[in-house]
């Protein structure tokens, strides 16, 4: 195992999760591998965004602490 | 996979100019103390990293002046790595980084963080270490850190739509007490006002009211079965009334100023503090950095730093931000919500306004001060607002003084539409009507606002659900991931901890994730039939130095798959003697593909090494080195391995009777401690544990003797050629004043006989030493690959 092998497996397998069940819709599911995809799975706009079924607000600071 | 092809060191530590030319092979380096052993291994982990780690996080010391060769000078400092295939040479130097060529890139990003070094100093770290700082420790081999990145960002979203939902809720309930109070209750629902409100208008004769739609027909229609419904402006009189009873300040503003007040004061006291919460992303960089590389020179300020104290310092901060960070959550929420708050009275002033008669208000002042106050409370919304960056706090007197003139206002319009209603000579039940008639507008007002955020309420209840929903997926796949790498670590460590200490009392290793607190792991082992214990409650010290290797191997094994190298610096020496042959018999099976490289300042253990890669026909994987002699301006002299016996013969030959009898003698004293302990001999205890030849030679032969009747004659006659022939050798070691009289033909005897009960005493087909396995009447090879096991039957 390589050091951050760890981690693709890890939000393969919360992908994986959230897409096998009905918790949330398609547009969540959708928002959410596309943060995956463009690695803004730490930014909490755009996780807040796709869990509204929002566009992400581009350009958007992340606050980092707070 | 790469392979380290040669390694040529120059003016590092205690190395002049020193080339190992590895061609692919592991190394096992003999020296004593001092002799620059570790210097190769800093030699190696500066290559690769960059850094030597014992020269970091100590105060005094920084790689800068004490890597370079004392004469030699950090100009000359450089280490020259080639690899093979490709015979690819890398090389380092204080100033200037290697260029890592692609082919070897891979190999390169698992390399260069050093955790394939293992040295004799960091055996109990990871076991000693604060659960916490061993979660780190971990967690940065398993890239955990980007994973609670993730997770922070993700409870944050969920914390922000928990807040938001709280925030609502809270809302829902002012406006429920607002209906309460229209029929006297506390909080009351809709439904539960229109039928207190039917029930006064059965009484006077008026037709029900059924939803929200119709209460403007209805109380329309109530008027006109008035006396006076005639006349228009007792509706108008009546709804504005209605309406400005309606509008009043929740009960709780000036509790939620005071506390704004408070909560800013409070956070504006600390306000470099608070600048630094744009700094927690720095620090949690810096941090990483400082894990990783391990510098002793702020990459920031360059100025020279303690790492230890500095990393300490960093999560002092990091734990004053994440309060710092909550408290200040908590503010913002309350500076929106007292934003709304008077943004929305604005609101209802100016509606108000809209609704005043001017034969209530002839000069229209009332309506020129609800103008002005609603002006002035959405600018001191606003104010409050933008007091988040806490530049300025929001006037809260102020808004106290707008809100009270706002009440009075109001109040006076509540009075004036009551007068002229009053004047305008009601009957009794005209004047019930008209009651009726307000209370049900301030319904229709309060059912349509409570529907509003009822609405507002559902979505975000909905948000929080689907947010703690992907916040709980994330948490229990990271945690899955977590647990798996851990239990394949922990079948490992298991498996290493069992060979190298088969069926003793210490066993059922864990590795485990707290399950109280986040970001922790714990250690634990089943010790004297004790489930789950600490290992440091019942664990010998050797006990846990060869965990700690275990532990070390094992995460090895699962985090190198790039790089298949081990360093192992003088470790050994801390594992009990009785375990430093299942230690070869792992690396040699278990690692047998690996590169490895093992020094040790034992000088048994290092021969006992050299018989097992017999024994696993590996010896054409190892270089065997001995660092012959070393000083400051020659550096560490390095030559291949030979065998113990023909060292002393050397000696022998070189006419050295002194070098020849010390080592003829300690090779005695290590063979009668050997046959001593491999056939449970009873040796008199000693305090000090220090065992002489004295001590053992008797219970040696006596046990042997009682073991192998057979050989009797034969064991008499070894033991008796080394009882006449070992005065000699103990004079000369002792260095006695008869010492000189005595001659190299006396001391080779003397060697000679040593050497013939070590060959009688050695498997012929391993080299191995035998033991005495009582369960089978057998003395036996322990070697179970050997061609041609010795094996004696015991009496």
């Amino acid at each position: 195992m390589a050091n951050g092998d760890s981690v693709s497996i890890t939000v393969q397998s919360f992908l994986s999760r959230i897409e096998a069940e009905d918790q949330v819709g398609r547009p969540v599911k959708v928002a959410l591998r596309r943060l995956v995809e463009t690695g803004q799975l730490s930014n909490q706009d755009a996780i807040e965004a796709a869990i509204r079924e929002e566009e992400p607000q581009v350009g958007k600071a992340e606050t980092g602490a707070c | 996979m790469a392979k380290l092809k040669l390694v040529h060191a120059r003016a590092l530590r205690g190395l002049r100019d020193l080339e190992i030319p590895f061609e692919g092979k592991s190394l096992l380096l003999w020296g004593e103390n001092g002799s620059g052993k570790s210097s190769l291994v800093d030699a190696i982990e500066f290559l690769f990293t960059g850094k030597i780690s014992h020269l970091e996080g100590t105060r005094g010391l920084s790689l800068e002046r004490h890597a370079p060769h004392l004469e030699l000078g950090a100009a000359a400092m450089e280490v020259q790595g080639t690899f093979d295939p490709g015979a690819i040479a890398v090389s380092r130097s204080l100033t200037s980084p290697p260029a890592i060529p692609p082919v070897l890139a891979s190999t390169w990003e698992t390399a260069k963080f050093g955790n394939y070094v293992l040295r004799r100093s960091q055996l109990l770290t990871f076991i000693h270490a604060d659960p916490a700082d061993r979660f780190r420790a971990v967690g940065s081999l398993i890239g955990i850190e980007a994973l609670d990145a993730m997770e922070l960002a993700i409870m944050r979203a969920r914390d922000r739509f928990e807040g938001e939902t709280v925030a609502k809720q809270r809302q829902v309930g002012l406006i429920k007490i607002g209906l309460g109070n229209i029929i006297g209750t506390g909080e009351a629902m809709p439904e539960e006002v229109m039928k207190a409100l039917n029930k006064d208008a059965s009484g006077l004769g008026l037709s029900f009211l059924s939803s929200a739609g119709d209460i403007s027909e209805k109380t329309q229609e109530w008027m006109r079965s008035a006396k006076q419904a005639d006349q228009p402006q007792i509706g108008t009189f009546n709804n504005l009334k209605a309406r400005a009873e309606a509008v009043t300040i929740a009960g709780d503003l000036a509790g939620r100023l005071k506390r704004y007040q408070d909560a800013y004061a409070q956070l504006a006291s600390r306000g470099d503090t608070i600048d630094r919460l744009s700094e927690a992303e720095l620090l949690d960089q810096g941090q990483k950095i400082l894990v990783n590389a391990s510098p002793n020179i702020c990459p920031l300020c360059e100025q020279p730093i303690d790492l230890g104290s500095t990393l300490a310092r960093i999560r002092e901060r990091q734990h004053l931000l994440k309060e710092l960070s909550t408290e200040f959550s908590g503010f913002r929420m309350l500076c929106q919500e007292l934003a709304s708050t008077l943004s929305s009275l604005g609101e209802q002033g100016t509606g108000l306004k809209e609704i005043v008669p001017d034969s209530l208000d002839p000069d229209s002042s009332i309506r020129a001060r609800l103008s002005q106050i609603a002006t002035n409370l959405e600018t001191l919304g606003r104010s409050i607002q933008a007091s988040t960056n806490l530049t300025q706090v929001c006037d809260v007197d102020r808004v106290l003084r707008e809100s009270s003139v706002y009440e009075s206002a109001r109040k006076e319009l509540v009075e004036r539409a009551g007068k002229a209603l009053g004047a305008l000579a009601l009957t009794e039940r005209d004047k019930a009507i008209l009651d009726l008639t307000q209370k049900a507008l301030r319904l229709e007002l309060q059912w349509r606002d409570l529907a509003k955020h009822m609405k507002e309420l559902e979505w975000l209840t909905e948000l929080q659900r689907r947010a703690r929903y992907v916040f709980n997926t994330f948490s229990a796949s990271k945690k899955a991931e977590v647990t798996r790498v851990y239990e394949a670590i922990e079948a490992d460590v298991r498996n290493f901890y069992e060979r190298l200490h088969p069926g003793e009392s210490h066993s059922e290793f864990q590795l485990v994730l707290a399950q109280t607190r986040r970001a922790s792991t714990e250690l634990r082992i089943k010790a004297f039939g004790q489930e789950r214990t600490d290992p440091r409650a019942f664990t010998s010290e050797g006990h846990l130095d060869s965990l700690g290797l275990c532990i070390f191997l094992s995460f090895v094994k699962h985090f190198m798959e790039d790089w298949q190298f081990i360093v192992l610096d003088d470790v050994i020496m801390s594992i009990d003697s009785s375990h430093r042959g299942r230690v070869a018999d792992l690396l040699l099976t278990e690692f047998s593909d690996w590169q490895l490289v093992i020094t040790t300042h034992d000088e048994i253990w290092f021969e006992e090494f050299v018989n097992y890669e017999r024994a696993y026909k590996k010896e054409g994987q190892f270089l065997n080195r001995r660092i012959h002699r070393w000083s400051l301006g020659e550096g560490a002299v390095v030559q291949p391995y030979r065998p113990r016996w023909e060292q002393i013969s050397d000696k022998i030959a070189a006419a050295d009777k002194t070098g020849a009898a010390n080592d003829g003698r300690q090779f005695l004293e290590w063979i009668l401690t050997e046959i001593c302990v491999r056939t449970m001999a009873q040796v008199p205890l000693k305090r000090d544990a220090r065992y002489t030849v004295q001590d053992l030679i008797g219970p040696a032969q006596e046990r042997l003797t009682k073991l192998l009747p057979g050989k009797t004659s034969e064991i008499t006659g070894i033991f008796r050629n080394i009882q006449a022939t070992s005065t000699p050798g103990n004079l000369l070691s002792h260095s006695n004043a008869n010492a000189p009289s005595l001659s190299v033909t006396e001391i080779q005897q003397f060697c000679e006989a040593t050497k013939a009960l070590h060959d009688w005493f050695t498997c012929p087909g391993c080299s191995q030493l035998p033991s005495y396995i009582q369960s089978a009447g057998l003395i036996r090879c322990p070697n179970s690959r050997c061609p041609a096991p010795l094996q004696w039957t015991t009496s």
